[in-house]
């Protein structure tokens, strides 16, 4: 025995045991690590996948929420005194592309709001403000080896603007269209003065809905596009010539796009005696509803109960929303009151 | 006097210390500890990722509880549920070509049950206890069971929903129109354990309903 050596205790004895592990503590401690990366392996992809379902999840719900919103916004608002389309088209095929198809759903109804502009000691003063507004449900599909399969949904939507085409003009009688602002009440005013301005409402409001939607494509003076004439000045047009383009045009020009991870959709509502109209992809429908004048009076001055009858006062829709990725998918109802009272429902 | 060391030796040269070489290497105890000590990091860590997970979810689902009560509070039979003769609702089912699927993500608990009452009742139409009907009248809320009249309950946007109605004699202001009170209670709940649930949104409301005229 060495004391001098390096490590040697003063008897001369290495502790050569300090120096590493004995071949059992190696394999104790390689098991042991082995045992932990796998429970880690384990937990973590627990985690991811669970992370994965909740971002997922999470992501559904607020996607839900925003249409709820755009729901409650536009539907709360619906104007009864105009026009309301509702039509299904299932499986249509596109006429340039054979091996697709596609199922689409849209409402088409005109809004109004009111915001106040002034209060004095002798009322109030509101501003309606009118617009065409469109949901348009697209589900499309691909034959698959002669099957067809959905390859997904989208939901757009899109609002006419109510001041496309508006302008200071220091002579309003020469920008006095054919047309009213609200249909034809004869006399009745069709601008309105607001921040110094004449203002004209361009979406044309329209009660008369026999005609369905392409009837919107006429502007407000009863044209349709092709007459526009931007060129002209604006003093000298035609009533015809304005430059107002037709709202569906406008509302096809404003589409956005509110979701791409909808799978199906249904939209129905429940009239003001209860009775119960639901669309969905797969079958075909058309609805139109006409306006009321406020005297409670239908378009061609029929006794107006029932065209109130059919007015909405409950909107409902339904639709499920789905991800790609992982194929969570959550289905979403909400229904929405339309002005008006509440109907009783089945009974 | 004698020393313990040997003679040949200076009783005072240091020599290097047992501990020393000791630290180049570690214990099998010193690996133990070390892995414990990173899984429990390791765990704290996920633990918050999913603490932080659930209180988003739960903060989401709060917004879309609330709008779930909102639209309940005005529509006792949200779109999707189909009305039988017996005023039971069967789960709803939207089919189309090459597409099947229900709400209740194969349950077999029915999706939405409604039971309604005619508006040109003269008597009132109460329900037993408007403010905690589960805990005092469990078998008008069963899961499976017919609610009590004028009331609904189900499955809807992921949430149990139980809505509430009831109107006095004295709220008839017409023939068949009549002001009603609501109260929608949503639920986080798995299913099958609606009455445990975590309740997410309360809404009550009065409004008037109308029948045919």
């Amino acid at each position: 025995m060495d004391p001098s050596k390096p490590g040697a205790d003063r008897l001369g004895r290495v502790p050569t045991r300090g120096l590493g592990l004995t071949l059992i503590e190696l394999l104790v401690s390689i098991g042991l690590g082995v045992v932990l990366v796998g429970l880690a392996y384990s937990a973590f992809t627990r985690v991811k996948a669970s992370t994965e379902r909740a971002t997922v999840r999470v992501d559904l719900h607020a996607s839900a929420s925003v249409l709820r919103s755009h729901m409650q916004r536009d539907f709360g608002n619906l104007a009864p005194s105009l026009a309301f389309f509702a039509r299904s088209r299932p499986q249509v095929v596109d006429a340039s592309n054979p091996s697709r198809k596609t199922d689409t759903i849209e409402v088409v109804f005109m809004l109004t709001t009111a915001p106040l502009v002034s209060q004095s000691n002798f009322g109030e003063q509101f501003k309606s403000d009118y617009h065409w507004v469109r949901w348009r449900f697209v589900r499309a599909w691909r034959d698959v080896a002669g099957t067809w399969k959905p390859i997904g949904g989208r939901l757009y939507r899109s609002s006419s603007r109510p001041s496309r085409s508006w302008r200071t003009l220091s002579n309003a009688t020469a920008f006095k269209a054919p047309g009213p602002l609200i249909d034809p009440v004869p006399g009745y005013q069709q601008w309105t003065s607001y921040a110094g301005r004449e203002w004209f409402n361009m979406p044309r409001p329209l009660r008369d809905a026999s005609q369905g939607i392409e009837s919107l494509e006429n502007n407000r003076y009863g044209m349709d596009t092709t007459v526009v004439d931007p060129t002209s000045a604006p003093l000298n047009r035609t009533t015809a010539a304005y430059g107002d383009i037709g709202d569906l045009t406008d509302l096809d020009s404003t589409e956005e796009l509110v979701t791409d991870r909808m799978r199906d959709f249904a939209i129905g509502w429940v009239d003001a005696h209860g009775a119960v109209t639901t669309l969905s992809t797969g079958v075909a429908a058309d609805h139109r509803i006409d306006g009321l004048y406020v005297d409670v009076t239908g378009p061609a001055g029929n006794p107006a109960l029932a065209q109130l009858a059919r007015r909405p006062r409950v909107m409902r829709v339904a639709f499920g929303l789905a991800d790609g990725k992982t194929g969570i998918a959550q289905d979403f109802s909400f229904s929405v009151a339309t002005p008006g009272l509440q109907p009783q429902i089945g009974q | 006097m004698t020393s313990a060391y040997p003679p040949d030796l200076p009783a005072r040269i240091p020599t290097p210390s047992p501990t020393r070489a000791l630290r180049s290497g570690f214990t099998l105890i010193e690996i133990i500890a070390s892995v414990l000590l990173f899984s429990l990091g390791a765990m704290a860590v996920i633990g918050v990722v999913m603490y932080g997970l659930s209180s988003a979810m739960k903060a989401q689902a709060g917004a879309t509880a609330w709008a779930t009560a909102l639209a309940v509070v005005k529509d006792p039979l949200p779109l999707g549920a189909v009305s039988a003769s017996n005023g039971t609702l069967t789960p709803w089912t939207w089919t189309s070509s090459g597409a099947s699927w229900s709400a209740n993500d194969g349950s077999a608990d029915p999706a939405w049950t409604y039971t309604s009452w005619p508006l040109n009742l003269a008597s009132d139409v109460l329900v037993p206890d408007m403010a905690d009907p589960i805990a005092n009248n469990p078998a008008i809320f069963s899961l499976r069971g017919a609610p009590a009249v004028g009331c609904a309950h189900g499955w809807l946007n992921g949430y149990y929903v139980e809505r509430r109605e009831q109107s006095r004699a004295s709220d008839r202001i017409g023939r068949a129109t009549r002001i009603v009170e609501v109260r929608v209670d949503v639920y986080w709940a798995s299913y099958g354990a609606a009455s445990d649930g975590r309740r997410l949104a309360t809404v009550t409301d009065r409004v008037v309903r109308q029948g045919d005229l």
